[in-house]
């Protein structure tokens, strides 16, 4: 008795070609030496200057819940990579002192020195999350540019072991700009008949004139004066000349602050309004400042040459005066034309 | 099924008697035991969602062809060690599980997307401490044309724990196989054998590392090594060098600021510095954002010029409406994402008035730009 055999092979080599194409996937991932990659993290620097000593204020955040020891900042010039050798930055952290936490809690600075901190508490879960620190007394790297923080965290307390995360930072030193003008002394001072609102270049008139002058009636006129300054100490404003004369005869100066008397021979000015006569204004403007000693009585009147009229004790805004006159004369005063040339002086007091 | 089997077997041998008989005198042919196969499943292949060894929670794709029609209630998809040219995918041996595998992930045997059997609730199940599968429906009563295309996949795989090669056994049966063994799989309609393998991991690594370049210049382009720039304010006396400012009109200088980033975050710049000042003299900063009016001291800046990416913050404008100084210091600008040689301008104006002490008035200012990555 005998039978034909069948034998199926079952070796490899021959059922190669009957396996339809089997999908194996090459598993693509990044190495785990290094732990997890941290998500947004950043380093805000209060003051970037170089050398500048200042405040580090560090958030980094974690990804998935962990038990979390410590964690390791360390600042390098040349790379933010953990596997690059780092080459320290010139700046010194080896003093800061932690001043806040927050997202955390219970770490405290484990161990520093000049480009490296690490910070530490008893191992305690972590929700993922962010947390933020805040370092006084960092000192910035000596030179303007760009330098590299790494950070990891560990299970462990004082950064031993594999690390649970990674991450890198990039900050950048710079020097600071400047801006700078210059403002120089400032007068502004014109006299006239008239200055329409604040404007010197608008002044017209400077011939007053009395016409015939009477014992029985007081003459009067008036003009202007604007000042502005920002002279620290602020401005006085002179008068000097002589009272109104006509060769040798003179219409005399009131010496001292008087009313104005028809019949008498007075000659005098203030910078204020009157109605004794009704004659000339208060100051004006935005400016500060007033009618000197003698000069800022209503109805009372005085000239005394050389002296200051008017003066503020600080710098000053648009301030416009307008000087009263007075003219009384005597039947004795002697005919003729009289005349003076006033000169107002405007000084600022820097 | 064994019917058909036993059929075979007897028109084998009986071909095997006639020839014996009709050629006297050639020498026996060995004897021996004789073996009796289904038809094969072709094609046949399983793929791997992911062949990390040891990996949990991988999908299976099986897929074969039917050989033979007729009804199938069952597939059994057992997965086998080869040792000593044994097991592995040879029907009827025995199987020795790869260490690790599991068609259980979790403890859970799943199944989706079955195709080409009838229509219905397919039960996915396991047997022998979960390292051989069952896909199971009684109610598929309708007899599946040969050569019909069978697939679904296995989503509660684990894949063995060694590396290398192992192989999986596939049965069909016309009715659900209770008692199946390796070495007595019972009566199958149609089998075939695969062979799968899982792999190290291949581990690609590339480093992107974080960057900045951060610089302020006031010339035409930034200057690394310049050791500050400075922004004077007015128009210049002759060739002096002085910048004089008054009450008469506003005056206005700029500085640039140019940033490069790969932060994915975006980041913020920061501008610190106070007003402009005369020993104890200053010109007052704009702590309101406005305009400023020649004649009315004020100071301060708006952003005239916004790079790629670049937005105004911190109460910072970017018209002449809006000139602002934060004094104590704060945000500038905002940077939405990764930029290359985003360049912004700011602009600061300044004006005096009449009772604007006199003097150099000078401010330091300090940008500071802070990536997020």
């Amino acid at each position: 008795m005998f039978h034909i055999i069948k034998v199926r092979l079952y070796s490899l080599p021959i059922w190669a070609w009957q396996i339809m194409p089997i999908i194996i996937a090459a598993v693509l991932t990044t190495s785990a030496a290094y732990g997890a990659l941290l998500g947004e993290r950043y380093l805000n620097i209060a003051n970037d200057l170089p050398g500048a000593s200042t405040t580090y204020q560090l958030t980094l955040t974690t990804t998935i819940n962990e038990t979390l020891g410590s964690i390791e900042v360390q600042f390098c010039s040349n790379s933010p990579i953990v596997t690059i050798a780092c080459t320290p930055s010139s700046g010194d952290v080896s003093g800061v002192v932690l001043q806040t936490q927050s997202g955390t809690s219970g770490f405290s600075i484990g161990s520093v020195n000049a480009n490296t901190i690490i910070l530490s508490r008893i191992p305690a879960v972590q929700p993922a999350g962010a947390m933020t620190f805040t370092f006084a007394n960092a000192i910035n790297p000596s030179t303007q540019g760009t330098f590299y923080g790494r950070l990891q965290t560990f299970a462990s307390s004082n950064a031993s072991g594999s690390p649970l995360d990674t991450g890198g930072l990039a900050m950048a030193i710079l020097n600071s700009y400047t801006i700078s003008t210059t403002v120089l002394p400032y007068l502004l001072f014109c006299a006239g008949e008239t200055i329409p609102g604040f404007d010197c270049g608008q002044s017209n008139g400077n011939l007053i004139n009395f016409g015939n002058l009477s014992t029985g009636a007081t003459a009067i006129a008036q003009s202007q004066l604007l000042v502005a300054t920002n002279a620290q100490n602020g401005y006085t404003i002179q008068v000097s000349g002589s009272s109104l004369t006509s060769g040798n005869f003179v219409v005399p100066p009131l010496s001292n602050a008087s009313a104005a008397i028809p019949g008498e021979d007075q000659f005098g000015i203030n910078l204020v309004a009157n109605n004794l006569p009704a004659v000339g204004s208060n100051a004006q403007g935005p400016g500060i400042g007033g009618p000197a000693t003698g000069y800022g009585l209503s109805n009372e009147f005085q000239f005394k040459n050389g002296s200051i009229i008017a003066e503020s004790t600080g710098p000053s805004d648009y301030r416009k005066y307008t000087v009263s006159y007075i003219v009384n004369i005597s039947p004795n005063q002697e005919p003729g034309v009289y005349s003076a040339t006033l000169t107002y002086v405007g000084v600022g007091n820097f | 099924m064994n019917k058909q089997k036993n059929k075979r077997v007897s028109s084998v041998l009986s071909g095997a008697l006639a020839t014996f008989m009709l050629l006297t005198g050639i020498a026996p042919i060995l004897l021996g035991s004789q073996t009796v196969y289904a038809a094969e499943l072709e094609p046949r292949y399983i793929n791997m969602s992911d062949s990390t060894a040891g990996k949990a929670g991988v999908t299976y794709g099986v897929n074969f062809t039917t050989a033979t029609a007729g009804v199938i209630e069952e597939v059994i998809v057992d997965f086998c060690n080869e040792s000593g040219g044994s097991g592995g995918p040879i029907v009827g041996t025995t199987c020795t599980a790869p260490t690790g595998l599991s068609v259980a992930n979790g403890g859970t045997v799943t199944a989706t997307g079955v195709t080409g059997l009838n229509a219905g609730t397919w039960t996915a199940g396991d047997i022998n401490g979960t390292t051989t599968f069952t896909l199971s429906n009684t109610s598929a009563t309708t007899s599946v044309a040969a050569g019909t295309a069978v697939s679904f996949n296995i989503t509660s795989m684990v894949n063995p724990t060694a590396e290398g090669t192992f192989y999986a056994r596939v049965y069909t049966y016309a009715a659900p196989n209770t008692t199946y063994t390796a070495t007595a799989p019972g009566s199958y309609t149609d089998d075939g054998g695969d062979a799968l393998s899982t792999n190290a991991t291949i581990d690609v690594t590339a480093t992107v590392q974080e960057t900045l370049t951060f610089c302020v210049y006031t010339g035409a382009s930034c200057n690394a090594t310049a050791t500050s720039a400075a922004v004077p304010l007015g128009n210049q006396i002759g060739t002096s060098g002085i910048y004089v400012i008054d009450s008469s009109a506003v005056y206005t200088g700029a500085v640039n600021f140019t940033v490069s980033t790969n932060a994915i975050n975006g980041g913020t710049i920061y501008l610190y510095g106070g007003t402009l000042t005369s020993g104890t003299n200053t010109i007052p900063a704009l702590t309101t954002a406005g305009s400023i009016t020649a004649g009315t001291a004020d100071f301060g800046l708006y952003l005239s010029t916004l790079g790629t990416n670049v937005t105004a913050s911190g109460g910072y404008g970017t018209a002449t409406t809006a000139y602002y100084l934060n004094t104590a210091g704060g945000a500038l600008a905002a940077i939405s994402g990764p930029v290359n040689a985003s360049v912004s301008t700011i602009t600061y104006g300044v004006t005096a008035s009449n009772t604007t002490v006199p003097g150099v008035y000078t401010a330091s200012h300090q940008l500071v730009a802070t990536p997020k990555f």
